[in-house]
């Protein structure tokens, strides 16, 4: 071997310098070239990660729909409100958009409806009691994400199913469009049991008891309604027909029987009774013969309210000093305080979505302002749902856990997209003690 | 016998030079295919300025319910708003001083006492919430890595925002954007790299770059230097 200038001479095999450096390079991998040369830059490129994101409402326009007049104001104004009462989207004021728009019927032209800043554009065509929908989005072309024809009793049952569909189609899981709200109605006379459609569009009074009917709850298959009654000059538990009729009455021991909740399964009422001296937490099955006392204890226990899985009663109770959260076994036994904060929360409600682990509760806050919160109960955190806007109390879950409804002090049912904040009032009439009942059967 | 040593010789020296093409040929077939192929991007990884906004104030008490803090929208830094500025334009006349007048200026004294004075009595409201160690405007209390692109990446992240109940399982891949930082900040040539699949994602990813617009002018390493955003959910 010897050495030559420029290169390496190995028993008449020459190597050339460029072929050395080239091997070298092989070796240490530096041949690799840099990430922007593949996308055609010409330095090192930073990386920027976020996430976290922030969130916001989709952009939807909803033009007027073709067909009958009384009809598509109708269903136009439905479907505005479904979608708006999901706090999901910002539904776009019709006034905004150009004659071309309007009268475009079922086509859909991308280029135009960007143009009014729409991200989804929602058609209908109401003839002969069906409507005929689609969904475009505008980043995907001109082609409709969703075309069906929908048929219903009413026009807005119609509407209702077409809302379901879009919200399963933006989110995966469908809308609760089509159920409905139990509330102890007060008007001029006694409290009544009344139920609301979750947009507020109907209202019907269930009970006719002419005496203060109180703390409804809807069955979890939502054909029954357990309520407390005066009618007897005693709190008692009556359960009546969702539809209406006459009200059995379940529970009639001397002292308190109020505050009933469904088990999930729909066989079993936790409730608060106070026969035996204190107010104590019972369960008693739905034809009236108690099975067990839950708590035993000299502060009074209240408000329960089962987990989805039925296995926990979350309920309130002052055994500790001022009210606060406490969860048990649905058996009883084995309370925990999960409120640390606040001196005074009460009225708390499972999230019936076995994934979230929550607990929506009525809290007073430093000021002596009721409003609504979300206790996350693995984590022990608190997040505030409204604030600033008069006092909100009683929540109650929408049957997918997505919504939560209260009553406020600004009057009236209102509704609200914890996630995004986004609040709607759904009813102006004067109520208490909200309860959402299940999804409508599809 | 010197001729069969001599013939020996150049014979080898052929094989030589057999086995030195040969060797040439397999190391530039091997640099061709070695370049030839996919490689993964170079992502330099950089620790970006942590920085706690310390707001001046008592601190909430632990034991009281929370409160909803909104989030800070962005807006684009003030000078973008400058496109019709004109450095060559005559500088606006000064005002002539007018004359004073004494019961206009003894009214207006009057006035302003007043409002002082109400301004002490007012009690606001809501007492400023924060840590006792912080301040007005905020307390940066830890500075590591590059304190440019920390800030690049705020902007951005005010802007970035996601469609409400988006369900997790639409985007599976985050999306991929580049864009070009001019001298002036202005971000340019935006560019959706990467789809995740989900047009709300990529329109999302896409748009934090577009609403943001303009952000400080950049230090020299990098003005009109490419620069890739991530954005996972």
């Amino acid at each position: 071997m010897r050495q030559v200038a420029g290169g390496l001479f190995l028993d008449g095999v020459s190597l050339s310098g460029a072929a050395l450096t080239a091997f070298a390079l092989i070796g240490s991998g530096a041949y690799a070239r840099p990430a922007l040369a593949q996308t055609g830059g010409d330095e090192d490129l930073p990386v920027i990660r976020l996430s976290g994101a922030g969130i916001e409402l989709l952009r939807i326009g909803v033009p007027r729909p073709e067909g009958d007049t009384t009809s598509t104001v109708t269903a136009g104004d439905t479907l505005s409100k479904d979608l708006d009462v999901t706090g999901l989207f910002q539904v776009l004021d019709p006034a905004s958009f150009p004659a071309a728009l309007q009268s475009e019927g079922l086509g859909f032209s991308s280029p135009l409806w960007t143009q009014v800043g729409a991200q989804a554009v929602v058609k209908m065509r109401v003839a002969g009691g069906q409507i005929e929908a689609r969904l475009y989005v505008t980043a995907r072309g001109d082609t409709a994400q969703l075309s069906k024809v929908y048929r219903g009793a009413d026009v807005r049952d119609a509407v209702h199913d077409f809302a379901n569909d879009i919200v399963k189609s933006f989110t995966g899981q469908a809308g609760v469009f089509g159920s409905r709200i139990a509330i102890a109605m007060s008007g001029k006379g006694a409290h009544e049991i009344a139920t609301v459609d979750m947009d507020g569009g109907r209202t019907a009074v269930v009970t006719k008891m002419a005496s203060d009917c109180l703390l409804p709850a809807f069955s979890p298959g939502g054909g029954e309604i357990a309520f407390t009654s005066y009618l007897r000059n005693n709190p008692d538990l009556y359960i009546v027909s969702a539809g209406g009729g006459r009200a059995r009455r379940v529970s009639k021991q001397p002292g308190l029987n109020t505050g009933a909740a469904w088990s999930p399964d729909g066989h079993t009422l936790a409730l608060t009774m106070s026969y035996e001296g204190n107010a104590e937490l019972y369960r008693i099955n739905t034809e009236g013969g108690t099975q067990a006392r839950l708590t035993s204890n000299p502060a009074i226990d209240s408000s329960p309210s089962f987990s989805p899985d039925g296995g926990q009663i979350a309920f309130v109770s002052n055994r500790q000093g001022s009210p606060q959260i406490f969860v048990m076994s649905a058996g009883g036994g084995g309370a925990k305080r999960v409120t640390f904060q606040g001196k005074y929360n009460q009225t708390p409600r499972f999230n019936p979505r076995a994934d979230r682990s929550q607990i929506a509760f009525t809290g007073r806050d430093e000021r002596g302002v009721f409003d609504v919160f979300i206790l996350d109960v693995k984590s022990g955190k608190i997040d505030r749902v409204t604030q600033g806007k008069g006092s909100n109390l009683d929540p109650t879950w929408s049957p997918d856990g997505r919504l939560i409804a209260y009553v406020s002090s600004r009057g009236g049912l209102w509704v609200q997209n914890p996630e995004t904040h986004h609040e709607v009032q759904i009813w102006r009439g004067s109520g208490s003690s909200p309860s959402w009942g299940p999804a409508p059967r599809r | 016998m010197a001729r069969q040593g001599n013939r020996r010789a150049s014979g080898r020296g052929f094989q030589g030079l057999l086995i030195t093409l040969a060797l040439h040929g397999g190391l530039f077939a091997a640099i061709a295919v070695a370049n030839n192929r996919e490689q993964p991007p170079l992502v330099i990884s950089r620790d970006f300025v942590m920085a706690e906004m310390v707001k001046l104030g008592k601190p909430r008490d632990k034991f009281w319910l929370p409160r909803i803090t909104q989030p800070q929208r962005s807006t684009a830094p003030p000078d973008s708003l400058k496109v019709a500025e004109d450095p060559n334009a005559r500088a606006a006349p000064k005002e002539a001083p007018r004359p004073d007048d004494p019961t206009i200026s003894k009214n207006l004294k009057r006035a302003l006492d007043r409002a002082r004075k109400l301004e002490q009595l007012a009690v606001p409201e809501e007492a400023d919430e924060g840590s006792l160690t912080g301040s007005k405007l905020g307390t940066s209390n830890t500075e590591t890595g590059d304190q440019y692109l920390a800030e690049v990446k705020g902007l951005l992240m005010q802007n970035y925002a996601l469609p409400a109940g988006m369900a997790p399982g639409l985007v599976t891949t985050p999306p991929e954007i580049r864009f070009r930082l001019g001298e002036d900040g202005t971000l340019s040539d935006i560019e959706l790299v990467k789809s995740s699949g989900n047009s709300f994602a990529d329109d999302a990813c896409v748009g934090a770059a577009q609403q943001t617009r303009k952000v400080s002018p950049p230090p020299p390493k990098y003005r009109n230097h490419g620069i890739g955003v991530e954005c996972d959910k």
